[in-house]
This record gives structure tokens, sequence and C-alpha cells, in this order.
């Protein structure tokens, strides 16, 4: 069965070209026979109502063709039936150049573009104008009714055929309500693909906690605070505990880390550690500053204690270096609430490098020095002198760098210091 | 005591959040129950006739609007620092203040408000405030460290806060290289708070 649409652009030198090129015998076929009965079918009826523009060809007096984009809210061309489509003539430029071609000749030819899918159709038919005072029933039925221009009269179509093409050279565009659906879709995959990366829960100890606040201490130093999921309190502990936290490695693999617990035991709610970022180590903390987020859950055992601070009055000597100073800061605060007597010494490079150097300040004005070591006017602490000015009961805790620990203990041994009076704790 | 009328997921709350926090002043959050509408109580219209957060109160004095918290702050408890005597420097801080209060509100907030919480705006003016307001910001930091002279200021912190949330709102910042640096700094600096939803490297 011949396509209408043949019949009518395939004229005797398009045909004439057609065999010039070489493409006529693939094409004749189009043309055998009796005419089609041209209808829109569902596809073309759908497609058709999808679209919120498309252009439109008339001919004019002259014989000149005048090519024109019509545009609308989704679905203004509509399908009256299917052989006859129609828009509303909303005020536009007032040249009415297609309107005055029409009342010459009624051809025109239409081409509706889906970019995205890379789909068009053409339509070619007869149309004329409709207004609204002979036929006020057909022109509201071009009427969009969310679109509130004013509607100057109708364009009604006799389609008489339509062809869909190839979809080779249209370049996919998206309107700006097809970008906002696609971002959409974008952000509803988002958190699926978020959850795929970072499992939910990590960890398998048996106390369920949550990170409920995380701040910067110095520019590679970050606090942490947890709480139990639950909101119930949590178990409790002394100074100089520690807390071993599972961390997402970034080959998907989870390991372990033990933090020292940097406050003292006062709160029962929450837990507080802070972690020094070693790009240069094995990952962990870095992978722990990098995957930790407010809301992370963690699932750890209770804290435990290597590092005991001694239950009586004797005085306490708190030594300290970089990051060392974590489970030092909660002995010196437990220690003041206890009311026993003791003196922290604090050494790092330089202050703004070394974590609670303000707080101590603050809260521990009379009881902290500190030491730094690559500071303009550089100040050390000096183990022998320091050790040989404790009282004879003094405990000494130290924690920070191994050479830090050697060096106190070693002086201590000089010195004839008991070793079960100098406790340490030392950190890789 | 300074207690701050707040809520968690406030870009506006958390400037005054982080600057609280870079001064290391103690305060203590009060929420306001925005979801709920207390906001609009008589109650606390007395305290804030616009209905917002936040507002922060200092042993009874009240202020209201982020950006002049920020000015308050700074300038009682900030020093030199947050608060510079340099006329010139004053009215560059001030000028950003503006552009958070006015372009970053009606773009990128404005956005997430949207996307977050489903609230109906002009989309596509939106998008073209922020467009506009994130290639600024980007250009002005190619060279620079911060936006107001060699350290941090409240022209930073008055800005950070819904550029770094802008991804909530479902703009790429990863297109914007001077920014997501300068969020590094940003994070970097001893203080330094986060918030929900705020971007992560």
């Amino acid at each position: 069965m011949a396509r209408t649409f043949a019949k009518i652009s395939f004229t005797p030198d398009v045909q004439a070209v057609q065999t010039e090129m070489g493409s006529r015998m693939a094409y004749r076929a189009a043309e055998f026979g009796e005419a089609e009965e041209v209808a829109l079918g569902a596809a073309e009826q759908a497609f058709i109502a999808e679209r919120d523009s498309f252009y439109q060809a008339t001919v004019s007096q002259t014989g000149w063709p005048y090519v024109q984009h019509r545009g609308g809210p989704v679905g203004f061309l509509k399908v009256l039936d299917d052989r006859t489509i129609g828009y509303a003539d909303f005020s536009g430029n007032r040249q009415y150049i297609s309107v005055g071609n029409l009342r010459g000749d009624d051809r025109v030819s239409l081409l509706l573009m889906d970019y995205p899918q890379r789909r068009r159709l053409k339509i070619w038919g007869r149309a004329r104008a409709v207004d609204e005072r002979s036929e006020p029933a057909l022109l509201a039925k071009l009427e969009s009714p969310d679109f509130r221009a004013p509607v100057e009269r109708g364009i009604v179509i006799r389609v008489e055929a339509f062809d869909w093409n190839c979809p080779k050279y249209i370049t996919p565009r998206y309107s700006w309500n097809e970008v906002e659906a696609l971002l959409v879709q974008a952000r509803q995959q988002q958190p699926a693909a978020a959850a795929r990366q970072a499992p939910g829960v990590l960890g398998s100890g048996a106390l369920p906690l949550t990170i409920v606040g995380i701040r910067q201490l110095t520019p590679r130093i970050r606090a942490y605070e947890l709480r139990h999921a639950d909101g119930e309190l949590l178990p409790a502990y002394r100074a100089g505990a520690h807390l071993r936290v599972p961390i997402a490695l970034p080959d998907g693999s989870v390991t372990s880390r033990a933090y020292s617990l940097t406050d003292a035991p006062d709160d029962p709610d929450c837990y507080r550690i802070a972690v020094l970022r070693v790009d240069a180590g094995e990952g962990g903390s870095s992978a722990l500053h990098d995957g930790w987020q407010l809301g992370t859950r963690l699932n750890v055992d209770a804290p435990d204690n290597y590092f005991q601070l001694h239950d009586d009055d004797r005085p306490a000597l708190l030594i300290a270096g970089g990051i060392g100073i974590t489970p030092i800061k909660a002995m010196a605060e437990e220690l003041t609430t206890r009311g026993v007597d003791f003196q922290l010494h604090y050494s790092g490079r330089v202050p703004q490098e070394m974590a609670f150097v303000e707080d101590l300040r603050r809260h521990l004005p009379n009881r902290c020095r500190f030491y730094f070591s690559q500071a303009p006017t550089p100040t050390r602490l000096d183990v022998s002198v320091l050790l040989n000015s404790v009282s004879a009961d003094t405990v000494i805790y130290v924690c920070g760098p191994n050479r830090l620990i050697d060096s106190v203990r070693q002086t201590a041994r000089r010195l004839g210091i008991a070793e079960q009076r100098v406790q340490f704790e030392s950190f890789i | 005591m300074i207690t701050l009328y707040d809520m968690t997921l406030s870009g506006n709350c958390h400037k005054v959040r982080l600057l609280l926090s870079f001064l290391a002043l103690p305060y203590q959050a009060r929420p306001v129950d925005l979801l709920g509408g207390e906001q609009r109580s008589s109650d606390y219209l007395q305290i804030n006739p616009f209905g917002q957060v936040p507002v922060l109160d200092d042993d009874g004095l009240i202020i209201r609007d982020s950006q002049a918290i920020l000015v308050y702050l700074a300038k009682r408890y900030g020093g030199e620092q947050w608060w510079p005597d340099d006329a010139y420097r004053l009215a560059q801080i001030a000028a950003w203040l503006s552009t958070a209060a006015n372009e970053i509100t009606n773009g990128p907030a404005l956005l997430r408000v949207h996307h977050k919480f489903g609230r109906d705006i002009d989309i596509a003016r939106a998008q073209q405030i922020t467009a506009k307001v994130l290639d600024i910001v980007d250009r002005q930091l190619a060279n620079r460290d911060w936006l107001v002279g060699d350290s941090v200021s409240l022209a930073d912190l008055a800005i950070y806060p819904y550029l770094a949330l802008a991804p909530e709102g479902g703009i790429d910042i990863g297109a914007y290289p001077n920014i997501v640096a300068w969020f590094q700094r940003l994070r970097a600096l001893p203080g330094y708070v986060p918030m929900p939803g705020i971007w992560q490297a």
C-alpha cells in the first residue's frame, strides 16, 4: 500500500534526484497501489500529546515557504480525532504571517521533535483558523486549562499524511523540565549508591554508638563525640581508658584502632576521642577522618584501660608529647575533680598543631606547662630537671612518642625511681 | 550565658555555630521546632518578629538575623582578627554579608529548601542566581585563600554553609574547584564543626 506522505512529497523533481542518487528503487515501493487510509495511531497520538513545541511551515502567496516555531505547555497541540489536530493560537507578535498564508493556501507541514529520545514526526495537512464567534465550542477544546495566555483563535489541521524519520542526526537536547526530572531521578538513586559505598553500621561490638559531633582541633586533629545509638547511658570508664573503633578502609575492608577517651568520665552520655590524621601511616586515621561523618553508626566494645590512674591521694606528674595529650587530659580533669595535686607538662612542635592547648590554659592555668620545640623561640622539656624536682611519692604518667617514653623511663631508672611509679602508654 | 535559638539543619544557624566554635565560646543550643511551627508561636515572635532562626540571647541581649549575630560576636568577642579596624576591609566583609542575605539566600539556599523540604519555588530563577554567584565566588577564590584579606573572616563564614550545602539543592559543587579548595581550608581550621548534609570530600 502506498504511503500518503510519499504521494505528497515524492514529486517528479524529487523522484528524479532519487534516481540520480540511486535511492529511487528503495523508495518506489512506498508509492505502489492505492493510497493508505491516513489515521493517527496510538503512537502518533501519544507523541503529539507530549510535545511542548513544534515547527510549522506554510506557503505564502508568492510561493515562499514560511517556517514558524510554535510553543506552549506540554500537550497544547491537541488530537481532536484520529485525522484532526489543532492548537490555540496564543497572542504573539501580531505579524499574522502564518494565518495570512493559510488564507491563500491551507497546506501546512509540521515537524514535531523529541530531542532527548531523538525522535521526530512529520505531519502534512490542511489548516483553517477557528475563531471564538463562529465556533466557540471547537475553540474551547483547544485551550489549555493551566496556561492563561489570551487565546485569539485556534488552528485546526486535517491530517493528510505523516511520517516518522530516522533519528541519526538528532542531537539530544533537554528542556528545563526534562533536566529537572533527570535530576530528581539522579537524586533518588544517590542515597542507594551512597549506602552501597558506606555500610550502615561499622563493627560488631555490643555497644551501639552514633557520631553526634565533630570538631576540628588543629589542621590535622579532629575530635569526635559519640553517643549511645538508642539514647541510653554509656558504660562508665576511668581516665586513661581507650575505645577500640572500627574504620572502613578505602579498599572496603574494615580495620580498627584504639583511641584514648579525652575527657574526665563525668558525662555518662558521651565518649570523646581525638584523632590525629597520619597520612604517612597505614591509612587508618585518614580513612577515619574521611569516612566518619555525623550520624555514622559504630558497634564497639566497652572502653578498656591499660593506663590506670592511681586511686589514692599521691600527687601525679603528667607528661604528654603531641597527640599523647588525649589520655593525659582526661587524667588531669579527673585529678582536678578528685582534688588531687598534679602537674601537667605538654610538649609538641608548635601550639597550632597541638590539641587542647587553649582548653588547658583556660581551665587549668596553674597546673600546665607547655613546650614548643619548633616555635620561633623554642622551649624544650628537660626530663632530668623535671623528674629531679618531684616528691618521692609522685606517680609519673607519660604518653606520647616512644623517644619521650624511653627518655622518661631511662631517666627514672637513673634517678632510682621505682618502676611501678612510672606509668606509660605509647602511640605508634 | 549565651543561648542560640537553633535548628540543626539550618545553614544560617550553622554559620553562627561555626563562629561560636572558632571563638571557643561556651553556649547552650535551644532547638526551635520549625517543622512543628514553633517559630510562629507568640512566645517566639516576641523574640524575633520575623519568626526565623537563628536568634542569639547573650545574657538577655537579643540579636536576630544570622549576619547580625556574626557581627555582634565578632565585635564583642572576636578581636582584631574577626572585627578589623580598617574601614575598607570592614566594607568588603559587609559586602559579602549582603551577598549572603541576598544571592546566597535566593540561589543555593532556596534550591536546597525546594529539594530537601519540597517548597515550591521559581527553579529557573534560583538556578540562574546560583550559577552567577558560584561563578563569582569561584573566581574570587582563584588567587586567594579567603574572600577578604589573608585569613578567614565573617565573609567566609556567612557564605560557607549554603555553598557547602549546595549539593542538597542539586548543584554540582565539584565543578567549582576553587570553592572546593576553600571548603577544605575552612574544614581544617581549628574549631571547625560540620553539620548534617554538608559537603564531604
